[in-house]
């Protein structure tokens, strides 16, 4: 992950409704209060859908597996405060992501807070 | 001239050929049953692995292996009618893995009506899928009643001994495939809307086929004595035990999850505890493990929490399951089936080809725009549902008759026949576009 005070962009999957409750938690704990959640879908659940062998009764429910995506511009260090976090969770509700150096940034007041 | 020393000579060796001993011959059963799980297993394997799972992203390969033709191919080349590898004799030996692959099934179908999910079942497919249902029993029962008669006229059978094979054939025309994807290209919001109606379709006609299969095969009643008879009371009763096996199973099932960490493998675990349970259970009482499998399904599928993980776990497995079922099938195909079963065959098509449209654009003349009445995802319509085959299997599960293969051999012919013709459009519409493309590059 990135070093301590360089600005990174946080990105995050949380699977399901439950991780992303733990997940939203956290990133408050650590300082992140700025952040875009976005309703994703695994390429899992798309592969399961277009290919229904047995069952098609799911394709009348609404197109959502409770994943959502966080992406977050902020600090290595809260970064790294997010990720013993993330550690003290159960496995099953560990998000996955990853952090990538940010060189510059545009309509950021004030990125990290 | 041979001399009678030589005659004589000839004696000992013969005697002395190697004739296999009881144990040998147990020791060589059990290791061609070994080999033939072996084979179907890891074929059903291969099925999830990433190589095949980017294969299906061609349209007509997605569409032909949702249909189950390649797997057939392999099931008839490794049955005894070509390599003889795997003989649908043996497989039907190992019946409790069979059994657990049904309810692998039943309990995919079951969890899928969900409170939500049936909520959200619009009127107009409630109608059609009732319509579709009414039709294609009617059609299919009179067509067996009357090539029944034509093809056993002097074997003395009863209206009773008609029932099952009026049964599976109704059951296996009822609904659809709910594969869509190969249809799906030039989408608009009404063919997308048209589209979730024919998978959502299918997920209906595939829980009324089973509740339709599973209570009335249990009013056929084979006595010691050979005769097969209608029992309404033993149908009731089975029935009865099959829900009260459900709930139980379903509320068992929900306190070991409960008591589990959460942890994939935990649950895989307590699933498999389960389905073989449930495999086990209806072997034992002669039930139907469909019927009990997918009751059980609805049951866990309507609880509160911590049953998504199972319903991924499950449907994960669903392409290996089905490539299983589809092996089996072509491994058990009859290839000598009388005149009176290819009649039966060619108005099974027709009818799909047919009938089964015209019912669905009757019914969703109201909802669906006059440019969708023409779309292509109406072939989709048009091919035979793969819960078909598993019943067709099922039926050959309990009772490995030649009559039961020949039904099970008409649905995989149906199954088969219906796939190609419902991917004919696919290829037309692929030339077409070729030749456009090569028009405007000219």
């Amino acid at each position: 992950m990135a070093d301590g005070g360089t600005r990174v962009l946080l990105m995050l999957v949380a699977r399901d409704e439950d991780s992303f409750d733990h997940l939203v938690t956290g990133l408050l704990d650590v300082g992140i209060t700025g952040a875009t959640v976005v309703e994703s879908r695994g390429l899992g659940a798309i592969i399961r859908q277009d290919m229904p062998i047995f069952a098609g009764l799911a394709a009348l429910l609404p197109q959502q597996t409770g994943s959502k995506v966080i992406l977050s511009i902020t600090t290595g260090e809260n970064v790294k405060a997010l990720q013993r976090f993330v550690a003290e969770l159960p496995e099953t509700q560990r998000p996955i992501g990853a952090a990538v150096p940010v060189d510059q940034t545009i309509g950021l007041v004030n990125p990290g807070n | 001239m041979r001399s009678t020393d030589t005659a004589q000579e000839s004696v000992p060796v013969v005697a002395e050929s190697p004739v296999a001993s009881p144990t040998e011959i147990q020791a060589r059963e059990a290791l061609d049953i070994f080999i033939a799980v072996l084979i179907i297993v890891a074929l059903a394997a291969i099925s999830t692995t990433k190589r095949f799972m980017r294969l299906q992203r061609n349209r007509v390969l997605a569409a032909l292996v949702a249909g189950g033709l390649p797997a057939f191919i392999v099931g008839v080349i490794l049955g005894k009618n070509v390599l003889g590898v795997v003989e649908g004799e043996t497989l039907l030996e190992v019946r409790p893995l069979v059994n657990i692959g049904l309810s692998w099934i039943g309990v995919i179908i079951g969890m899928q009506a969900s409170r939500q999910a049936v909520r959200l079942v619009p009127k107009v497919l409630w109608k059609w899928v009732c319509l579709d249902t009414c039709t294609s029993l009617l059609i299919s029962a009179s067509l067996v009643i009357i090539v029944g008669y034509w093809w056993f006229p002097a074997s003395g059978f009863s209206a009773a001994w008609l029932l099952l094979p009026i049964l599976v054939v109704s059951t296996s025309t009822i609904g659809w495939s709910p594969e869509t994807r190969s249809l799906s290209r030039n989408m608009t919001p009404g063919t997308s809307t048209l589209a979730s109606l024919i998978q959502g379709g299918s997920g209906l006609s595939s829980l009324i086929a089973i509740l339709f299969f599973g209570i009335l095969s249990h009013l056929h009643v084979r006595t010691a004595t050979e005769e097969v008879n209608v029992m309404p009371l033993a149908a009731i009763g089975d029935v009865a035990l099959v829900i009260v096996i459900a709930v139980l199973l379903g509320l068992g099932c929900r306190w070991l999850l409960d008591r589990t960490s959460g942890r994939h493998g935990e649950r895989v675990l307590v699933l498999l505890g389960i389905l073989a349970l449930l495999g086990g259970f209806s072997a034992d009482l002669g039930l139907s493990p469909l019927l009990t499998s997918m009751i059980f399904g609805i049951i866990i599928g309507n609880m509160a929490r911590g049953t998504k993980s199972l319903e991924l776990l499950l449907t994960g497995g669903e392409h290996a399951t089905a490539v299983f079922f589809y092996v089996l099938a072509g491994a058990l195909l009859e290839t000598n089936l009388p005149v009176q079963a290819w009649v039966v065959i060619l108005v099974l098509v027709l009818f799909r080809w047919i009938v089964k449209p015209l019912v669905g654009k009757w019914m969703l003349a109201g909802v669906i725009e006059d440019q969708e009445r023409g779309h292509r995802l109406w072939s989709a319509v048009t091919r035979q549902a793969p819960l078909a085959i598993v019943i067709g299997c099922s039926l050959v599960l309990m009772e490995s008759s030649h009559l039961n293969r020949s039904l099970l051999s008409i649905i995989v012919i149906v199954s088969i026949i219906s796939t190609v013709m419902g991917s004919a459009p696919l290829r037309v519409h692929g030339s077409a576009r070729s030749s456009a493309s090569m028009e405007a590059a000219t």
